[in-house]
């Protein structure tokens, strides 16, 4: 097992190095952040004088040189916008990501997970007819469009919650939902092709011959095989989350990385967009690791091999 | 002198909707089975004689599956009116099953004391020491040696006999009446196929289990049964005690199937078989199901379904050949 | 399985029905005295919040104009008028600007105001290591900052320097030297300290500005008692806000100008005249060969664009047909100016006359933020012959290209930008000689621009300005389109936002009126 994992770790840490180099040329690639930044009197020997103080004139090997010294150094080099360390951008906005990413895997799971085993339970009948609309719709409707509807109920109409920002309880229900919204759809698909995987199996049956009541057999073991798969997805949905939050965010004006993302692409503020999309793509590398470990843990079959 | 049955079917009927038609799975079966006694089902594959057990313990298949018909006597009452929650207490304390395959009958995510414990807690209510106890105990009686050891380990730790022999001790745990086991040792090496079977029957012996065991071996009906009944198309066609249905099968299917077997000792070019296929359940016609396969099929057979006769004494069957008390079921 | 479905949705149902009786507050518009303000973005542009020295960007203005005051404001009608000086003069060579101080000022921590500050404002904002978005600008031009007397500061320049007067109402922020001095620049820009009519009561950088009033101030004490300015990038999520009252005044996007007119108790406000959306023929500077090369053929491009009917169709009341380089609060601007006609025959006949008869390909560029007016255009030129394929990069990409040459045909130019540019000279110059003009400017131009900036007074300013839009109209080498005017939302507790035109960013709160 500790082979297992060390093997895993050593992989990750190289497709880390490979996100850095693609992710220098792509921003390199996008465009010119001296000209986006100055009002439109600057001279072009002003917005000379911005390139060469944003380092944009060094010779591209040593920019990635710097690029990886900053990384290292953990400060991931300072924003040309806000000038302070990115890090500390991303740390000061991340939190309200996770807290909104936090909330809606709890909605997803709680609402995917129970339409799924529903849907299973009651398979063929009218629950299980509504449940496929609903994962359709799910996955059918785009975000944007669900976040704006949401808020012209809720906020614009019925009045009964803000439109947007962050603040209480009341602030995070519709970006959790928005947020969630797709990946319920697919977690109660999954859920319901798992269980109905699991139901039909003989060791189930077993244990319906063994007494075991409907909500026990459901509950204990068809769920406890069925959350394989589905713990995988959840860990991805996860990460996904994490790292997709930006239309939500930017829709419901919610102060997390997403927006940062987007605002410092927007800008090319290159430091901040390297960072963002660097610990983004850090995190589905940990996160899968973190899966494959979780995998060996629960299934003692992997764990014996 | 027949004693009080400890379970009457009677005229069980379990069909399958389909979107290609409805299945008549099982079409009217009756049989009982007494204390202590052992009854084999035969017959080929789809004759419905596993459907049968399951639909005993109330397990068939939904939506699809539904019984529609008949009566299951069991101490007392009818199991198809009793609910959801009362079938539950009955099953794994009263009736139990064994499934054909160790290999997928078991949970692999639980550990072996874990799955045998279940019933105990579920029906005794048992707990802590108490409970260990009786794991130990039910290992020990299905030959499962080192126990303790055992019971912390997972079931792809162990062989097929193995677990099988472990499933035989859960399903066994709360010393059920009735034991029903459907093909249990065609999974099974050769070599302990008959290991496996003793068992069964030595635990029979010291607590008066009635057994229902569904094979397709004559073997296992000759070695392990007291009475059989074949089935064919959902319907048993014969039943008698097993000496008098080897000695005399009377039904041309039985004959057929008991031809069918490769004889010890003799050499044969060509095994015999029956000619035909078994026919659609979807769309039986009037008349005897075996018919068209039938060397002695007569007119009548194909117009109408022959009444359950009794010829002997407890050898019944369902032939236009043969005549005798017509029993009303 | 049935009564455990039922369990569940029961429980369910209640945890709605709870939540649904909650009276639920959040919904709540600002309290008496109170108003909120919803922009778009950009702030924020500037490398520390909040200290409007290190600026790096174009749209501080709102924040600075609220809590610092320059030696000059704009008034309503977008004429510069005295803020922090009472009165200047500009030395008939531009070697220097006398300012002449308002006295008994105090900044809002007490401080009294002087010629000190002056002088140590700007020479603050001309340190290399604050990186003031003008500051190469103001070493390149100002000489030195003379404190005559206590409340008299002399400009000694290098250059004529215009563009100071420009640069003073938006970002030039006179702040205390002694306060800085005892706090430090982090100091300062944790607790910002000024002289404008609004004072820094709390602010998250890139989420709120939450200001109040200062009573009895020298200039005008406003008539709300606080103003938070929120950024919320999303449009649709702005208009949400002014419909539940969660904001009173917002930074509206033209598209929903009609949604707003439809409401009964919201209204569209203007900022009149914010910038000038121009067609430019990238050829003319190019080598080679190309149609539009031909003079005739740019005026029939002209005259085949029906600038009414566009800014009708898709302008959502933000677009005026315009037919001169220069806005109304610019010296030299003729108010009889008229937009050029629209006649697709004349344009076919000079097309033809030209050589064209069959018509010709091109390409059309716009940015996609404006790209809808430009779209319109496209069946109109085809009806001449001028059969145009459409290419809108994204907005950097875009910037960078028309930047750096690389667009062909013809295509949206942004300027020239009259965001606060009051004087002719620096309203023009940019996209007219400078970083996006394109290289169109012809050696007449650049001498009448030399003209316009060495003059010193009003006649002569307003005279080169009009020679400057004479010869520009006439060369067609850029042709103006609609002068466009950013729309504000206002909720029902708006009485009156004067505002001042030509400057996107609002400016002038303390003018702003509600109704209680």
């Amino acid at each position: 097992m500790k082979r297992y994992i060390l093997k895993r770790l050593v992989q990750a840490f190289v497709s880390l190095f490979a996100v850095t180099l693609i992710v220098f040329m792509l921003t390199q690639l996008s465009g010119d952040p001296a000209l986006l930044m100055a009002p439109p009197d600057a001279t072009p020997r002003d917005i000379q004088e911005m390139r060469e103080i944003m380092g944009l004139t060094k010779p591209l090997h040593v920019q990635y040189g710097i690029f990886l010294a900053d990384i290292l150094s953990g400060e991931f080099g300072r924003s040309f916008k806000w000038d302070k360390p990115c890090i500390a951008i991303w740390l000061d906005r991340f939190p309200n990501t996770l807290l909104l990413a936090g909330a809606s895997m709890v909605i997803t799971i709680i609402i995917g997970l129970s339409f799924g085993i529903l849907s299973a339970v009651h398979v063929g009948r009218w629950f299980d007819q509504f449940g496929k609309i609903f994962a359709l719709m799910g996955q059918a409707l785009p975000v944007f469009w669900l976040g704006l509807m949401l808020m012209y109920l809720f906020s614009v109409k019925l009045r009964w919650l803000p439109t947007s920002g962050m603040g209480s309880w009341e602030h995070l229900i519709m970006p959790a939902i928005t947020l969630g919204w797709f990946f319920t759809a697919s977690i109660a698909r999954l859920t319901r092709s798992s269980m109905l995987d699991e139901l039909d199996r003989d060791y189930i049956k077993m244990a319906k011959i063994k007494g075991v009541s409907r909500s026990g057999i459901i509950l204990r073991h068809a769920l406890k095989n069925a959350t394989i798969p589905i713990l995988t997805l959840g860990s991805l949905n996860f990460v996904f989350m994490l790292n997709g939050t930006v239309i939500t965010e930017t829709v419901f004006n919610w102060p997390g990385v997403g927006r940062l993302v987007v605002e410092a692409i927007f800008t090319r503020d290159f430091p901040l967009v390297q960072t963002t999309v660097l610990i983004g793509a850090s995190f589905f590398i940990f996160v899968n690791l973190m899966v494959d470990v979780l995998y060996a843990y629960i299934d003692p079959r992997i764990r014996y091999q | 002198m027949k004693m009080k049955p400890i379970l009457e079917v009677k005229n069980l009927r379990t069909y399958f909707y389909t979107r290609r038609g409805v299945v008549k799975a099982v079409d009217g079966v009756s049989y009982e089975l007494g204390e202590g006694e052992t009854l084999g089902l035969v017959g080929e594959s789809g004759c419905g004689k596993s459907i049968s057990c399951f639909s005993i313990i109330r397990l068939v298949p939904a939506p699809a599956g539904v019984i529609v018909g008949g009566e299951i006597l069991f101490g007392g009452s009818d199991l198809l009116l009793k609910s959801e929650e009362e079938m539950d207490r009955i099953r794994g304390a009263e009736i139990s099953m064994i499934l054909q395959d160790p290999m997928t009958s078991l949970n692999p995510l639980f550990t072996i004391g874990d799955q045998v414990a279940e019933p105990l807690q579920i029906h005794q209510k048992l707990k802590g020491e108490g409970l260990r106890e009786k794991v130990r105990e039910m290992l020990n009686l299905v030959r499962i040696p080192s126990p303790e050891v055992r019971m912390k380990e997972y079931p792809h730790q162990m062989s097929g006999g193995m677990r099988q022999r472990i499933v035989g001790g859960m399903v066994l745990a709360c010393r059920p009446k009735i034991l029903i086991a459907d093909e249990p040792t065609t999974s099974l090496d050769v070599t302990i196929q008959a290991q496996f079977l003793r068992l069964l029957k030595e635990i029979q012996h010291t607590s008066n289990l009635s057994m229902i065991i569904v094979t397709h071996d004559f073997g296992i009906v000759a070695k392990a049964c007291d009475r059989v009944a074949v089935m064919y198309a959902g319907k048993i066609v014969e039943m008698a005690g097993t000496v008098e249905l080897f000695d005399n099968p009377e039904h041309p299917y039985t004959a057929a199937l008991m031809k069918s077997l490769p004889k010890a000792g003799m050499r044969q070019n060509r095994l015999y078989a029956i000619e035909g296929q078994p026919p659609d359940l979807r769309t039986l016609d009037s008349g005897c199901s075996f018919a068209p396969r039938c060397p002695r099929a007569m007119e009548i057979c194909r117009k109408e379904y022959p009444p359950r006769v009794e010829i002997n004494d407890g050898h019944t069957l369902s032939c236009w050949l043969r005549k005798g008390e017509v029993l009303n079921d | 399985m049935k009564t455990h479905f039922w369990k569940v949705f029961s429980v369910a149902a209640a945890l709605i029905a709870g939540l649904t009786a909650y009276p639920g507050s959040p919904v709540q518009a600002a309290p008496k005295g109170e108003v909120v303000f919803v922009q778009a973005t950009g702030s924020w542009e500037m490398r520390t919040a909040f200290d409007p020295h290190t600026a790096i960007g174009s749209s501080c203005t709102t924040l600075i104009s609220l809590a610092f005051e320059g030696l000059v404001t704009k008034d309503e009608k977008g004429i510069l008028r005295p803020a922090l000086a009472e009165s200047w003069k500009i030395a008939d060579d531009w070697s220097r600007i006398d300012f002449f101080l308002r006295k008994e000022v105090k900044f809002h921590n007490g401080d009294s105001f002087s010629a000190q500050d002056v002088k140590f404002s700007l020479e603050r904002a001309m340190r290399e290591d604050m990186r003031f978005v003008f500051g190469p600008e103001m070493r390149r031009n100002i000489e030195s900052v003379e404190i005559v007397d206590e409340y008299h500061v002399r400009l000694n320049l290098k250059a004529p320097y215009p563009a100071f007067f420009d640069r003073s109402f938006e970002y030039l922020a006179i702040v205390p030297k002694a306060y800085i001095e005892k706090v430090g620049d982090q100091g300062f820009a944790a607790k910002p300290v000024g002289t404008g009519p609004f004072r820094v009561v709390k602010f998250e950088r890139e989420v709120f500005f939450e200001v109040e009033a200062v009573e009895n101030h020298h200039r005008q004490t406003p008539h709300i008692k606080k103003l938070t300015v929120k950024v919320v990038p999303e449009h649709s999520t702005r208009l949400a806000m002014l419909k539940t009252g969660e904001a009173d005044l917002i930074g509206l996007s033209a598209i929903h100008v009609p949604l707003v007119k439809r409401d009964p108790k919201l209204r569209v406000l203007w900022n009149q005249h914010t910038f000038l959306p121009t067609m430019v023929f990238f050829a003319v500077s190019q080598p080679g060969d190309s149609p539009f090369k031909d003079p005739r053929v740019r005026l029939a491009t002209s005259l085949a664009i029906d600038r009414k009917g566009i800014a009708d169709a898709v302008g959502h009341g933000a677009l005026t047909p315009w037919g001169s380089f220069l806005a109304p609060h610019h010296p030299g601007f003729d108010p009889e100016q008229k937009p050029p006609a629209y006649d697709p025959e004349k344009a076919k006949k000079l097309l033809a006359e030209a050589g064209y008869a069959n018509g010709f390909d091109t390409v059309l560029t716009s940015d996609p933020t404006i790209k809808e007016w430009f779209e319109a255009m496209l069946q109109q030129l085809a009806d001449v012959g001028i059969r145009a394929k459409m290419d809108t990069p994204e907005h950097g990409t875009w910037a960078a290209s028309f930047v750096g040459g690389k667009f062909k045909g013809i295509g949206y130019g942004s300027g020239p930008w009259w965001v606060g540019r009051s004087h002719p000279y620096v309203a023009l110059e940019s996209h007219i000689i400078g970083t996006w003009s394109h290289n169109l400017a012809t050696p007449e131009v650049k001498k009448t621009m030399g003209e316009l900036l060495n003059a010193t007074d009003n006649e002569a300013i307003a005279k080169s300005a009009r020679q400057v839009d004479e010869i520009l109209l006439e060369q067609k080498m850029r042709l103006p389109l609609w002068s466009y005017h950013t729309p504000l939302g206002a909720g029902p507790r708006i009485k009156e936002f004067p505002g001042a035109p030509g400057v996107v960013f609002p400016i002038g709160f303390e003018r702003l009126q509600i109704n209680e």
